[in-house]
């Protein structure tokens, strides 16, 4: 093992903006042409536009639209497919991804974009910090290096200006010790610790799981497009993704518990042992 | 279902098991097994003595505390699959209803195994293992111990459970208690048990009983003296979230993803940890060396 290969990694002002704050913006992720190409492949595909059905519950952040969302991206028809592949390992990410996870990151989930249109309603707050310690989604700091479970790369591809609502997060929240208080979650309490965040097309936020996060309801004059990358360490999988799984035969010879404990990493709905030793329950996510 | 401040309302360890493997990074769980399930362990070995590989010469610590003459372990492979009867007393081991307590415990519910399973036997004259786990005063998402308000969570963990006696002098697995919360790296010495012996915790056992240690623990084994062979069965666990490395299901990769380039398909691998293609700053070239950058 050889924890100090030299690589690529983040600017000292970066990892301390990162480390207080637990989002980095990163200026010009991706070039003019690039965006193009994005959006191109975006109105090209405007016939796989679904709704989001992650609706809002709060009368702070409630609107009259949902949300956009469109997936599948690896796989549209050529040429729409390619600049969404080409985002996969952006050079411009790989110091950044480096230095939060550890060289060996991964793709997590599968990649998804939301579009907004004035009126459209934002999404509560989440991410719940350190007010338990949770291997998937948390913020790390020990002896100069930074370790985070699953963090999201949210590129957008037409400007965010202030007041125009979407992203937002708490700055400092990835190491909350406390629970993340419901009104506050809800945006309807102590909004001045809730930060917007401004972008240009082309810009890039990272941000990790575990800062509270959130989407403010959408009032700008264009149109939102924020692209979704998110990535975790190379031994981590929390759902989604490329790749295919199987059991093999022989495992049908097995109890559902005993199957249970052979599946591959994933969070939702994953079948656990109950106290009995035998009956499983899949509640959505419980216990990490 | 345990949300954030809630208590676990699930089957845990009692009191005093949570306080000693926070305080030591290992526990001894006395009685686990039956002996008829040890006797059936035991017997599924003895009938297949071909179903054994070796893990490198002896000698090869000559000059240490742990030298020896003979080969550290002979390893049974596969044992899930063996014929019936033969594999059945190690798929009864796979979700064993008195490990649950303590896999809830550390881990949270859902938890999966890591790794295959496996058989770690030693003659006499074994050499030792080198001593590993917290070693580098860094925090490594895969294999650490952390605590927060009541509750434990740990990465990889490890399962011994014994088939054989192991008597005080007799060698085989020591730990240092408490390593799994140090801050500093581990100082060369200690890998090759060459000072400060003192601090280190050889662990006796009686056939049926288990230890749990936590891989950041750091752990590993005397050469061994004991007058017979010891054997033990090995399981790893892991959250549900988490993968280190072998197991069980198998993956593959859809076809358009040939398509891609050598680096965007490396974003694209699930999730494992030796041998990795890791992504040189060029964005384009790859390397894959055994284990780096937990």
């Amino acid at each position: 093992m050889n924890q100090f290969t030299s690589f690529a990694a983040m600017e000292p002002h970066e990892q301390y903006l990162f480390d207080l704050q637990g989002f980095i913006v990163v200026r010009n992720a991706l070039t003019p042409a690039q965006v193009g190409a994005l959006n191109d492949a975006l109105d090209a595909n405007r016939d796989k536009r679904k709704d989001d059905t992650a609706s809002s519950t709060s009368e702070a952040l409630k609107g009259t639209r949902l949300r956009g969302l469109y997936e599948g991206m690896l796989t549209w028809e050529q040429p729409w497919c390619r600049p969404f592949r080409e985002v996969l390992a952006n050079p411009r990410i790989i110091p950044y991804l480096n230095t939060l996870l550890g060289r060996g990151w991964k793709m997590d989930h599968s990649p998804f974009l939301f579009t907004s249109e004035a009126g459209t309603e934002g999404l509560r707050l989440h991410g719940y910090g350190q007010a338990e310690f949770n291997g998937s989604r948390f913020y790390h700091y020990q002896n100069g290096a930074m370790r985070c479970g699953l963090i999201n790369c949210q590129y957008q591809l037409s400007d965010v200006n202030p007041g125009d609502g979407g992203l937002c997060v708490i700055p400092g929240s990835h190491k909350a010790n406390f629970t993340l208080p419901d009104d506050i979650s809800r945006y309807e309490a102590d909004q001045d610790i809730v930060y917007h965040v401004p972008m240009k097309a082309g810009d890039l936020v990272i941000f990790n799981e575990a800062t509270t996060h959130g989407t403010l309801p959408w009032k700008g004059k264009g149109e939102r497009r924020s692209l979704f990358y998110r990535y975790t360490p190379k031994y981590m999988h929390y759902t989604g993704g490329v790749y295919a799984t199987d059991l093999p035969e022989w495992t049908k010879e097995l109890t559902d518990a005993q199957r249970a404990v052979l599946e591959p990493p994933y969070v939702y709905h994953r079948p656990m042992i109950d106290d009995d030793g035998r009956t499983l329950s899949t509640p959505r996510r419980e216990g990490e | 279902m345990a949300m954030f401040g809630d208590p676990e309302d699930f089957v845990v360890m009692s009191e005093r098991e949570k306080y000693l493997y926070d305080l030591q990074g290992f526990l001894v769980v006395r009685g686990l097994l039956s002996a008829d399930e040890v006797q059936a362990l035991n017997e599924a070995l003895d009938a297949n003595p071909d179903r054994t590989t070796g893990h490198g010469p002896g000698g090869a610590l000559d000059g240490t505390p742990l030298a020896g003459p003979n080969t550290q372990y002979v390893h049974y492979e596969g044992m899930l699959t063996w014929e019936q009867p033969w594999c059945q007393p190690f798929r009864d081991l796979l979700a064993y209803p008195k490990l649950i307590p303590y896999l809830n415990t550390m881990m949270g519910r859902g938890w999966k195994l890591d790794h295959n399973i496996d058989v770690l036997t030693s003659k006499p004259g074994a050499q030792g293992t080198p001593f590993h786990g917290n070693s580098t005063g860094m925090f490594a998402g895969s294999t650490y111990y952390m605590y927060d308000d009541g509750r434990m969570r740990s990465g990889l963990i490890v399962c011994q459970f014994y088939l054989t006696d192991v008597n005080p002098g007799d060698g085989g697995l020591t730990v240092i208690p408490g390593s799994h919360k140090a801050n500093f790296p581990m100082p060369g010495y200690v890998r090759h048990y060459e000072e400060h012996q003192e601090i280190f915790h050889h662990i006796t056992v009686m056939a049926g009983d288990l230890v749990i240690f936590n891989e950041a623990t750091t752990h590993g084994a005397l050469p061994w003296r004991g007058k017979g062979e010891r054997r033990c069965v090995l399981h790893r666990y892991i959250p549900k979230y988490m993968h280190y490395e072998g197991g069980v299901y198998e993956t593959r990769m859809p076809e358009w993803t040939k398509d891609l380039t050598e680096a965007q398909r490396a974003v694209l691998e699930p999730p494992y940890i030796y041998n990795r293609p890791l992504i040189e700053d060029d964005g384009e070239s790859i390397v894959r060396p055994r284990r780096e950058g937990i």
